[in-house]
């Protein structure tokens, strides 16, 4: 029906689908404890925190746009959480944490879209603003968290699956809906195609690019509060990497950086091919720095061989 | 004496279009050579071909009597031809020195000699007769001067012939003056310069002969003294200019549906005013720079800065309050000059470039319906005969005819009342060109208004009901169909 988000033709131009189902069998033979649902739910309950802020981020790329301060973000609202628990309840912080988070995504996207600045360099400053507010908030050390709620959301389970993957699960199905199914989806990929266009069509370019970042700011906040209820403490430094991780995981999955195209289940498989590859590496013993190395050079694999191939198409379009 | 360059009967054709036929022409050094004719005469392909860019089919080209090829541009500047673009190529953050010498700077790899460096700009720049510090920066510089550092950068690679693109439509008065004087002190130290422009005035005076081209063609090189007006026009604009059948005249008094009662921009657009009526197609002509282009972005709400007012279907509308969201909304679409980078997404399939100016007509309450969305981009393939495997195909995958027809489309997805069509046949091969032409005149039919800006004038005849012809931002004239020709337009677009 709808080619260029359909499945088949998403297989069919997935190079890092490729990749995760051999890294996924190569795993599965190194080590006999991968294939276990104990392992494999422990896999994707890591994966859910940064997965759930990949969503949000898969919307900015999608629009055409980046946002570096979801790590700082993150943090932020652990700590924030943390902070605000004894004073009103885990409901009501949480719900303050989303909403900053919120805030934060309007702050930017008014910058971004009205200003005309460029987002890489205005999410690089209000991520150094969250990062100084989580520190200023904890008094740069972790703070302990002791409440039932916030420990059932991270640590809890339904149905013998953790919460955490419930919440990442739900979230995947709207998101991947959303830009599938509706005009708001549409749009966004129209305004990342092609801003000019977008424009001129008569898209209210800015609107769409604000709650971008709004949908951002949402998901790096509750993947806060998740990484809070999972250790059950908040750290300042906690998202020191998590925003170029998730945009790794974006790209690797087959999301254009330019925008327009890509998707949501490009990015699961982008997320799930590093969860994967940490994973079997932390099975086997490899220590962590080496998994850094090989993470890179697997990331550069990817890469490369997705501009490859579509040099490749390009030249073969030229001949015809 | 003996011409330093002679070119013997080049060719060039590019798919659908052949652009240059067996074009002969001789250059002599310390000569000032006028080319006129209208846009895509082949002015620019020859150029071109000229200073290495592009490859000729067929021909030869024979520099100081020995025949040569320009494989790059580079190997045509190393030669001593040297081009200067419409477009400059500086580097806007770098001095003028530095872009003058770029990639040659004096001195070793490890060391620049910028003393030398700097006198040597110095040199150059005077020798162009240019009042420009060679530490400046190039962003700083004014129009003109940055045209004086292209210049002296032809020069500096020892150039014996400099062809200048139109270097005279972003100049006017003192700058021009100075441009001329440059000019001459070029011919004077032996150089040729190849003098490219629109206004026949300046051609007149500075070009010691002129040559005209016509639909890829020379058709006649002549010295000044034989040179006049009437002759330049009747040979830009050919005898035979209608291919058409010309528009019947129309339909008595129908409402107006688009009244502009003033607009201006700026310096580029002093108080227009027209009418458009339902079921109208009126032809805005005029040179490029002229300001045709910016009355029809200031009508979709694109140009920020436009003043002024006018009436809708009777109702008050002022261009400060204009958006292109708010045009569509009102029922006025425009078809923009640039359809790859604002009239589709090349890489997003052909239906959703054909909805994407009215989801709301293929969805309910915000959720898409691919079946209604296929179908209606389906309607639209089958009613403008777009030449696609299916509409899910991306318009990259398109020839520009048939990417032009998606663009349509997507105008008319949107039931506009008025579509302004800016371009609309640009890069478009000769058969595509008769069907937009039908579509355009079927639109009409069905009473839609629309605003047509080419700058192919042979063409603004046949199709449109009146003519208005801009020069210098301001109505210049207005004709009806049946009294238009291209010599009268071109009259009043030229001077």
């Amino acid at each position: 029906m709808n080619r260029t988000l359909g499945v088949g033709a998403f297989i069919r131009k997935q190079r890092a689908l490729l990749i995760l189902v051999a890294g996924f069998i190569a795993s599965s033979f190194a080590s006999p404890y991968f294939l276990t649902a104990d392992n494999l739910l422990n896999l994707v309950s890591q994966a859910s925190i940064n997965g759930v802020i990949a969503l949000g981020m898969t919307f900015v790329v999608l629009s055409g746009e980046l946002d570096l301060s979801v790590g700082a973000l993150n943090a932020f609202s652990g700590v924030l959480v943390a902070r605000l628990i004894p004073v009103c309840g885990a409901g009501a912080s949480m719900i303050i944490a989303i909403a900053l988070g919120a805030l934060a995504g309007v702050g930017t996207g008014w910058l971004v879209a009205r200003l005309h600045l460029n987002s890489f360099v205005v999410t690089l400053c209000t991520m150094f603003v969250f990062n100084g507010l989580a520190l200023l908030l904890s008094d740069s050390r972790p703070v302990e968290i002791d409440n039932p709620v916030l420990g059932a959301l991270g640590t809890g389970a339904v149905l013998g699956v953790p919460v955490l993957i419930w919440i990442f699960a739900v979230l995947c199905a709207t998101a991947w809906y959303v830009l599938r199914y509706t005009w708001y989806g549409r749009n966004v990929l129209a305004v990342g195609g092609g801003a000019k266009v977008a424009e001129l069509t008569g898209i209210a370019v800015h609107r769409y690019k604000i709650s971008v970042f709004v949908i951002s700011g949402v998901c790096a906040a509750l993947g806060g509060i998740m990484l809070s209820g999972l250790l059950s403490s908040a750290s300042p430094t906690v998202g020191g990497s998590t925003a170029l991780s998730v945009i790794t995981s974006v790209v690797v999955g087959g999301t254009s950086l330019s925008g327009g195209e890509g998707g949501i289940l490009q990015t699961v498989v982008g997320l799930f091919v590093f969860a994967v590859l940490s994973n079997s590496l932390s099975l086997l013993n490899v220590p962590s720095f080496n998994q850094t190395i090989i993470e890179g050079l697997v990331l550069v694999v990817v890469v490369g061989w997705d501009y490859f191939s579509r040099r490749m198409a390009a030249l073969s379009r030229l001949a015809n | 004496m003996e011409p330093i360059l002679r070119i013997k009967g080049i060719s060039k054709s590019f798919p659908g279009v052949q652009a240059l036929r067996n074009v002969s022409l001789d250059i002599f050094p310390a000569e000032v050579h006028g080319i006129v004719g209208a846009n895509g005469a082949g002015k620019s392909t020859l150029m071109k071909v000229l200073s290495g860019v592009i490859q000729p089919d067929a021909g030869e080209i024979v520099w100081k009597g020995a025949q040569v090829r320009f494989p790059t541009p580079l190997a045509a500047q190393r030669q001593g031809i040297a081009i200067i673009h419409q477009e400059f190529s500086l580097v806007p953050t770098l001095s003028v020195a530095e872009n003058i010498f770029l990639g040659r700077l004096a001195g070793k790899p490890w060391k620049v000699s910028w003393r030398e460096l700097y006198d040597e700009a110095s040199a150059l720049l005077e020798r162009v007769g240019a009042k420009v510090h060679p530490k400046t920066l190039v962003r700083q510089l004014r129009i003109a001067d940055m045209q004086f550092v292209e210049i002296a950068k032809a020069l500096s690679f020892r150039a014996e012939i400099v062809i200048m693109d139109e270097p005279s439509a972003v100049l006017s008065g003192p700058e021009l003056q100075s441009l001329f004087r440059t000019i001459e002190h070029l011919t004077q130290s032996g150089v040729g310069v190849v003098y490219i422009s629109h206004r026949l005035e300046e051609i007149t005076d500075i070009c010691e002969r002129i040559s005209v081209m016509r639909d890829g063609q020379v058709v006649e090189t002549f010295p000044r003294a034989e040179a006049n007006r009437e002759r330049i026009i009747r040979g830009i604009a050919g005898a035979d200019i209608q291919e058409m059948e010309r528009r019947q005249e129309s339909q008595g008094a129908r409402e107006v549906v688009l009244d502009v009662v003033n607009l201006s921009l700026g310096h580029k657009l002093t108080n227009i005013r027209f009418s458009l009526r339902r079921g109208e197609i009126l032809g805005l002509a005029g040179l490029v720079g002229s300001g045709r282009s910016e009355i029809a972005r200031s009508l979709f709400g694109l140009e920020k800065n436009a003043v002024g007012e006018f009436m809708l279907n009777n109702r008050r509308i002022r261009f400060q309050q204009w958006s292109p969201r708010k045009a569509i909304q009102h029922g006025i679409t425009m078809l923009p000059e640039d359809r790859k980078n604002e009239g589709l997404l090349l890489s997003h399939p052909m239906y959703m470039n054909v909805t994407m100016t009215r989801l709301p007509k293929v969805s309910r309450k915000g959720w898409m319906q691919f079946r209604r969305e296929i179908l209606a981009a389906e309607n639209f393939v089958e009613r403008l005969r777009i030449k696609a495997p299916s509409v899910h195909a991306r318009p990259l995958t398109l020839s520009g005819g048939n990417q032009q027809k998606v663009v349509f489309g997507k105008c008319l997805f949107s039931e506009p009342q008025v579509l302004i069509l800016d371009e609309p046949t640009r890069g478009v091969d000769i058969g595509a060109r008769q069907e937009i032409y039908h579509i355009i005149r079927d639109l009409a039919a069905e009473g839609k208004s629309i605003l047509l800006i080419s700058s192919d004038w042979a063409e603004l005849m046949p199709l449109c009901d009146r003519i208005i012809v801009i020069h210098e931002g301001k109505v210049k004239a207005e004709f009806h169909a049946h009294e238009a020709d291209v010599e009268k337009i071109m009259q009043a677009a030229l001077n």
